[in-house]
């Protein structure tokens, strides 16, 4: 193992001289370190306790995207304090004599000094750079995180959330779909959790690609969305509202209300844009949990056609592809960027904002609402 | 009521890095071979596991080795258990794409077989009649395989599944594609005689050419660094860059292939494909659009500007025995399949020049050989010097001029070279260099060229393949001096030492500009 540079040592520096800071820092490097940064990935975990997690997998994600990285613990309910460390993280690349190095930055910002937070983060940003604000803790309801959130949208080019984790998950949606709607909002959105719906959206989309499938995907019928509810069981996972929110969305579905829930399961109607009638069926396991907050299956059929698709452990998406007069058509694919460190990796790959996504989120919301009347949200 | 359908799939927008081909078929003939089982499936296959190939993706190989679909089937798991970037491979995952794989023992110009295969699997497995034929055999099989396809019926089709409204009603519904290994003939003559025949059966837009070189990441990345960046356009030209040298530099040998580079040498194995492609992306006007031909058709206009190269700008060579890696490695002559008064040339360099306004008396020196010290391929950019000096404690021509570098392979990336003042109170200067490498930068490994290639023939795109024209201009290029040297025949070709930069004539050829070749 490459012997550890005095720089990866983390150090307790004033806040107020970060910057300074992290140039010594590079000074006292030998000429075989070079310094990338490509980026500023700023992660906030408000009032959460994974730091070491996050941390794990922001040194992962920081191997393959050169990035000024800070990661900010922030709680108000903590006694008042304001502390930061820096590091570099290194890696020696094959073939290249030099160390290759990035900037790593802790702070943690608690009791009343959480209310600068938002300042803190604008004196140490890397000019001129992309700015990526992943924020941990769902769209926060506390007035001081919201002004700091609502400041840093200003500033950042795009913020990621993960609607796998949101604590109230359909008021949190509102205030997402809020955000995509209004044109004057800088920030792109970006959500985890869409990323890991990308498997089962490929395997739908591309099953219905060739020509010959096209009457098929407009007269579908009936679907079922299989999902773990372990955790909540009158909860429905926003997963399956935002696959739900996809399909209604590209498709040019109308809602058209929920028939109610029987057991574990609710059933809303759609309208398809020819008339036809769309029965959606979303079934809640509440045995073991399997994938927590996260579709299982999906059935869907039109006359004369069947898709089935499943997650195989955590690796692999089964599908089997039925239509009248033919033999069955499976396939297996691979689903590992399911996890977070892919998740993560998937949505620093994209800039701008994504209609596709933001019209699915708007739906998802209009599907939460309905499945909350009849109380499954 | 019967509706109007839309003709779009709704759910394939919005992915935004991946694009998944229409179902299609993949024929390979000659899967026995070694690009088969090294490069082609583990791309594929990587494909597959990546999911962007699509449901009922199938690959037939086809070659006149006997072996079934299940024994074809075992030695591409190991192979691609070796070569794929998804390793291990996951049995289930695995399992899946085997499904679509199948084998046909077959002799070329007889494809019955084949024909009956692909017409099974439309009915059988994925309903589809778009086909992929790769042909990874040599030129006069390639013929044959033509021949074939012809008589079997196998080459009807169209480019695409869009028909445009003044096309005849097709014969079947799907599209059909060709894609051709290198070398795309042996001269000229050959060249044209090739192309006329695989017209006379496929359209032009049914045709991939494939130089995988265009396939590398460093390479497309000409173009991006060329065109979306601004700065570097108004030095762009010959009024700024003093010269240009383009190196593809090997140290393996000729290997097992000593029986094909007898017929072929440096000059047609390297620098009628690869290296002219190179000059053509460092050199070419900016195209209006970044489509197939906008951006072919600027590449062909500088190929078309090489002025003809006479015998005082060539320079070949052969090596001779040395030391390669601290291991003595036999000379040319010597070599397996190689004939012992061989006179094919291991080395070569030439200098060209471009009559067109942007790079008019910019002499683009090139060499490519095989047994150099080491493997790299490279583009550098010199600019001319300072037109005065101010700096008098170092003298002008003690100063470096400003290089800019594009690695190709084996360490992707882009080099600037510039000078800058030691710290200290006299003015002195020292050259420093900015560097960006790929693996740095970007920290994960760049994709395989055929995967990128292979998936673009799926999709319909020829932006990264050579056009007729093109081909047909790039041996128009070299020609002049494949006519001198059959013209001159010698009885043996200069030697270098193995494990060393080339002759001496290669030296002499740059210096005689006042120029050196760059020392890598």
């Amino acid at each position: 193992m490459d012997k550890m540079l005095a720089c990866e040592q983390p150090r307790e520096v004033d806040v107020g001289c970060i910057e300074r800071e992290l140039r010594r820092m590079w000074m006292n490097e030998g000429p075989g370190v070079v310094r990338t940064c490509a980026m500023n990935l700023a992660v906030v975990l408000w009032q959460r306790t994974e730091v070491g997690e996050v941390e794990i997998i922001m040194r992962r994600v920081a191997d393959t995207n050169p990035a000024r990285v800070i990661l900010i613990t922030a709680d108000p309910e903590s006694p008042a304090e304001l502390r930061s460390w820096i590091a570099a993280q290194c890696r020696a690349p094959q073939g290249s004599g030099a160390r290759v190095c990035q900037e790593l930055i802790r702070l943690n910002i608690h009791g009343n000094q959480v209310q600068h937070v938002d300042n803190v983060l604008f004196s140490i940003f890397a000019p001129d750079l992309p700015t990526f604000l992943w924020w941990i803790g769902g769209v926060p309801d506390d007035p001081v995180a919201q002004r700091a959130l609502g400041n840093l949208l200003e500033r950042c080019d795009r913020i990621v959330l993960d609607t796998l984790r949101l604590t109230d998950p359909l008021l949190e949606l509102v205030a997402m779909a809020l955000h995509v709607s209004s044109p004057e909002q800088r920030a792109a959105l970006g959500d985890l959790n869409w990323h890991r719906l990308t498997p089962w959206r490929q395997v739908i989309a591309q099953t219905f690609d060739p020509p010959e499938m096209r009457p098929a995907l407009f007269s579908l019928d009936r679907v079922e969305v299989a999902c773990d509810c372990a955790d909540s069981p009158t909860r429905i996972p926003v997963q399956v509202l935002l696959l739900m929110g996809w399909l209604a969305s590209r498709l040019g579905w109308r809602s058209r209300g929920t028939r109610g829930a029987a057991g574990e399961q609710v059933v809303v109607d759609f309208e398809r844009k020819d008339g036809g009638a769309v029965v959606l069926h979303l079934l809640c396991h509440v045995g073991p949990v399997v994938h927590h907050s996260r579709i299982q299956s999906v059935r869907m059929t039109a006359p004369g056609t069947a898709l089935e698709a499943r997650l195989r452990g955590e690796t692999e998406l089964e599908s089997v592809l039925e239509v009248d007069g033919r033999p069955p058509l499976r396939r297996v694919v691979a689903a590992h960027t399911m996890d977070l460190f892919n998740v993560l990796q998937r949505e620093l790959g994209i800039m701008g904002r994504n209609p596709v996504y933001e019209q699915a989120l708007i739906m998802a919301e209009r599907l939460g609402t309905l499945a909350m009347r009849a109380s499954l949200v | 009521m019967d509706t109007l359908l839309p003709t779009e799939n709704p759910l394939i927008e919005g992915f935004l890095i991946e694009r998944t081909p229409e179902p299609c078929t993949v024929v390979i003939f000659g899967a026995s071979g070694d690009l088969t089982r090294r490069k082609l499936l583990p791309a594929l296959y990587d494909q597959f596991v990546e999911r962007r190939l699509p449901p009922g993706f199938t690959i037939i190989g086809c070659a006149r080795t006997d072996m079934t679909d299940d024994s074809f089937r075992a030695k591409m798991r190991e192979e691609v258990g070796k070569y794929a970037r998804n390793v291990p491979l996951h049995t289930a995952t695995w399992e899946s794409f085997a499904e679509g794989l199948f084998y046909v023992d077959t002799e070329y110009d007889d494809l019955g077989a084949l024909s009956e295969n692909l017409r099974g699997i439309a009915i059988n497995r994925n309903q589809a009649t778009n086909w992929l034929l790769y042909m990874t055999t040599p030129p006069q099989a390639s013929l044959r395989i033509l021949h074939g396809l012809w008589t079997a019926g196998l080459a009807a089709g169209r480019p695409s599944t869009i028909v445009s409204p003044d096309e005849e009603q097709p014969t079947r519904p799907g599209w059909t594609r060709i894609v051709v290994e290198k070398p795309f003939g042996r001269n000229l003559e050959n060249s044209r005689n090739l192309n006329h025949m695989i017209t006379q059966i496929f359209k032009e837009e049914q045709i991939y050419r494939i130089d995988h070189y265009l396939g590398k990441e460093a390479v497309q990345n000409i173009l991006v660094f060329r065109f979306a960046n601004r700065i570097f356009e108004p030095v762009w030209n010959n009024r700024y860059i003093d010269n240009v040298q383009i190196t593809v530099a090997e140290s393996l040998g000729v290997e097992a292939r000593g029986g094909y580079y007898e017929t072929s040498g440096a000059l047609k194995d390297m620098v009628q494909n690869h290296i002219l492609q190179l000059l053509a992306l460092v050199a070419m006007e900016p195209p209006a659009s970044f489509n197939a031909d906008a951006v072919r058709d600027e590449k062909v206009k500088v190929l078309r500007a090489i002025r003809p190269i006479t015998a005082q700008d060539a320079v070949r060579a052969q090596y001779a025995e040395g030391w390669i890696g601290g291991q003595a490695v036999p000379g040319y002559r010597a070599e397996k399949s190689v004939s012992p008064t061989s006179t094919t040339e291991t080395y070569v360099a030439l200098k060209m020049l471009i009559d067109d306004w942007r790079f008019a008396d910019v002499p683009f020196y090139l060499r490519t050989g095989k047994r150099l010290p080491k493997r790299v391929s490279e583009i550098a950019i010199e600019f001319k010097r300072v037109p005065h000096m101010l700096f008098k404690q170092t003298p002008a021509d003690q100063v470096e001029p400003n290089l800019l570098v594009m690695r190709i392979q084996p360490d992707e990336g882009i080099s600037l070279k510039f000078e800058s003042k030691v710290p200290g109170q006299s003015t002195r200067l020292r050259s420093l260099t900015m560097d960006f490498h790929y693996g740095t930068a970007f920290g994960v490994a760049t994709p395989e060229a055929y995967e990128r290639l292979l998936l673009d023939c799926m999709l319909g795109d020829s932006t990264l393949f050579s056009r007729r024209d093109s081909v047909e201009a790039s041996w128009i290029a070299v020609q002049p001096i494949l006519d001198y040297w059959k013209e001159h025949p010698v009885d043996a070709l200069p030697q270098y030492e193995a494990g060393t930069w080339g002759p001496e004539e290669a030296d002499r050829l740059v210096e005689r500009d006042g120029r050196r070749w760059r020392r890598l």
